[in-house]
């Protein structure tokens, strides 16, 4: 039961280090940090015709991200995160479990978040809840060797194309206000994606991605 | 001086992993590998072309699929998707047409051997007996002044024929096919090759035809029933094969014993085989499929529910004395061809097939010198309609779709072993 003090007497201390932290309506403010996206993939089987059960999954990605944000009222904040996209490798689960990677992707998220903030403007700690689009941009597919050999081998090779979508996204996370300018912010998302990735042999694969990120960056308010 | 030892040594060491390194799994279409070659062992599963000469090559045939320019065997599928040398056949010729065919204008050609080519595999080739389907072994020991039993030409000839259609392949043994390749290559293997083998299934079809032999003389003895049971009991391998001369109610039984012991018996050979003749001649990348499932053939289903099921129960005793035998085996991988057909035949839609039991190849078209034979079966010779996604193309042989899916669960199985 210590445990609750603690984090009570380390809010007041924030609460307590510093005044007239400034995040009111019509600011803008803007972060840089990183940003980790971690799929939570539930894979479909790939069409026939295949092994049955032949499945894939998806690979966890870091990358420096940003995100601009601004103040629409004191509480209501418009942010959209910038990144130069992930990237991820395709394996093969299921039936096809350890046979490595069978295509190479790169995601774009692009992201138009609604968040809001409690707590008055200028508090040093200010929880928030986001919710917005996302536009899922794939792009630099390249199917591998292998997935040449499980699809046709000895043929031409097989390529594979995964289909951007706009899908929600809903957020988590938090401002820690070092002074009026500088402040660190901390957040967890949550994208409820699904794609099809198609082949060129004509073959299907629904996968669930449901990526979370975690993205933890310094930001400056202008 | 010891230090200098310990370096050789060291070096020698680095340079026989380097030798033997697989490669990593490249982004390009083919698999960046380590190997050098393919060579295949086996039977007509894995024949590129042994027969393809004269009449056969003539009709557009040479593999035991619907053939055509494009379809390939599951050999050479891999060869390509691995990047090495095209395979080609090491051994050609069809030298001991019957009569029959030869005055029927069907032309042979004489053996040829090409020293430098790597696939051995060859139609009807058993693991060690030369008594192979359609063999030149048969035909020559029923032709000849040997017919057992008594008789003439003819009726060895019409034994020849009902013991298998009498075409006189070479149908070298895999054991043969496995010394060749020494002999080719000085003796030892660089350990950069990969090494196809999937044999046995004529040894089932010979026990199985000395089986049903048995006990059609036992079912009706005569002078040529029994004349068929001892030619079956010899061709099929096994001891004492006068025994069936005089076939009494207990001859079924013994014949069914003797079977599943000499299919077993071929098992293990084709394991010593693999182990004295690749393995210990220095191949580290040993691919073996067990045998599929024969009695889900069509030949499987025509010989009705009691006769698939000693079929089944013949490919097990072989498929288990085999994994037996490979089992925990450096170097070696086996591929379950069994399950993996099984499942074909249970799941058509998931793997494209759209027939699982009816061969592809027309057994009334003029076009096939060999009606019903996928050796000589080509586009032209099919039956009518769409037969591109069946499964068989004769009554044992893959259609060109089924040599890929056969091509696909071995690239599947070789990459997750790492060998890519």
């Amino acid at each position: 039961m210590k445990t609750p003090y603690s984090i009570l007497a380390a809010a007041a201390l924030l609460t307590t280090a510093g005044a007239a932290m400034a995040q009111q309506a019509g600011s803008l403010s803007a972060s840089i940090g990183f940003t980790n996206l971690s799929p939570s993939v539930t894979s479909g089987n790939l069409t026939a015709p295949s092994l049955p059960n032949t499945q894939a999954t998806v690979n966890s990605n870091s990358q420096p991200t940003g995100a601009v944000n601004y103040m629409v009222t004191n509480n209501i904040a418009i942010s959209v995160p910038l990144g130069l996209g992930f990237k991820h490798n395709v394996s093969g689960a299921g039936a096809i479990a350890g046979v490595g990677t069978i295509a190479t992707t790169k995601a774009l998220p692009i992201t138009l978040l609604g968040q809001y903030r409690f707590m008055a403007p200028d508090a040093q700690f200010r929880p928030y809840v986001g919710a917005g689009v996302t536009y899922a941009k794939f792009y630099d597919t390249n199917g591998t060797g292998v997935l040449t050999a499980l699809t046709n081998p000895g043929g031409p090779a097989t390529t594979l194309s995964f289909q951007n979508k706009l899908v929600p996204t809903i957020q988590l996370g938090a401002i820690i206000n070092f002074n009026a300018k500088w402040y660190l912010d901390a957040n967890y998302t949550k994208t409820f994606l699904s794609t099809t990735g198609t082949l060129s042999t004509g073959q299907t694969l629904n996968m669930k991605l449901n990526p979370s990120t975690i993205t933890i960056g310094i930001g400056y308010k202008f | 001086m010891k230090k200098w030892t310990w370096a050789v040594a060291a070096a020698a060491s680095a340079l026989v992993v380097a030798g033997c390194g697989g490669g990593g799994g490249g982004t390009a279409s083919t698999n960046n590998t380590g190997f050098s070659q393919l060579v295949s062992f086996g039977d007509s599963l894995s024949d590129i072309g042994t027969y393809n000469v004269g009449t056969v090559a003539a009709v557009g045939g040479g593999k035991f699929t619907v053939n055509s320019p494009t379809a390939k065997n599951w050999t050479q599928l891999i060869a390509a998707q691995y990047n090495v040398p095209t395979p080609c056949p090491a051994q050609t010729g069809l030298a001991n047409l019957l009569p029959s065919l030869t005055s029927a204008g069907f032309v042979g050609a004489a053996t040829q051997n090409f020293s430098s080519c790597r696939n051995y595999a060859q139609g009807s080739s058993r693991v060690t007996v030369q008594y192979a389907p359609y063999s030149a072994a048969v035909q020559n020991y029923i032709v000849g002044a040997t017919v057992q039993g008594g008789g003439t030409l003819a009726q060895g000839q019409s034994a020849a024929a009902s013991a298998g259609f009498a075409l006189g392949l070479s149908a070298v043994p895999v054991v043969t096919q496995m010394n060749t390749h020494l002999t080719n290559v000085g003796g030892a293997y660089t350990c950069k090759e990969l090494v196809t083998i999937i044999a046995g299934a004529n040894d089932v079809f010979m026990n199985l035809n000395g089986i049903n032999a048995v006990a059609t003389a036992v079912a009706g003895p005569s002078q040529s029933t029994i004349q068929g049971a001892v030619l079956g009991a010899t061709f099929a391998g096994w001891t004492n094969p006068n025994q069936y001369a005089s076939p009494s109610a207990s001859s079924v039984s013994t014949a069914q014993a003797a079977a599943f012991a000499a299919v077993q018996q071929a098992a293990t050979d084709l394991v010593t085989d693999i182990k004295t003749l690749v393995l210990a001649k220095g191949a580290t990348h040993v691919v073996v499929g067990n045998l599929p499932d024969i009695s889900q053939t069509p030949y499987g289903i025509s010989l009705g529910a009691q006769g698939a099921a000693l079929t089944q129960q013949l490919t097990l005793a072989f498929n288990s004395t085999l994994a037996a035998g490979l089992n925990g085996l450096s170097g070696v991988l086996l591929v379950d061809l069994y399950t993996q057909g099984q499942s074909e035949t249970a799941n058509p839609v998931q793997y494209g097939l759209t027939n699982v039991t009816t061969p592809a190849c027309s057994t009334t078209s003029a076009a096939n010198p060999l009606q019903g034979s996928s050796l000589t079966c080509t586009a032209a010779s099919t039956i009518a309609g769409d037969t591109s996604h069946y499964q068989y193309a004769d009554t044992v042989h893959p259609t060109p779709y089924g040599y890929q899916l056969i091509a696909q669960f071995m690239t599947l199985k070789l990459i997750a072993a790492g060998w890519q």
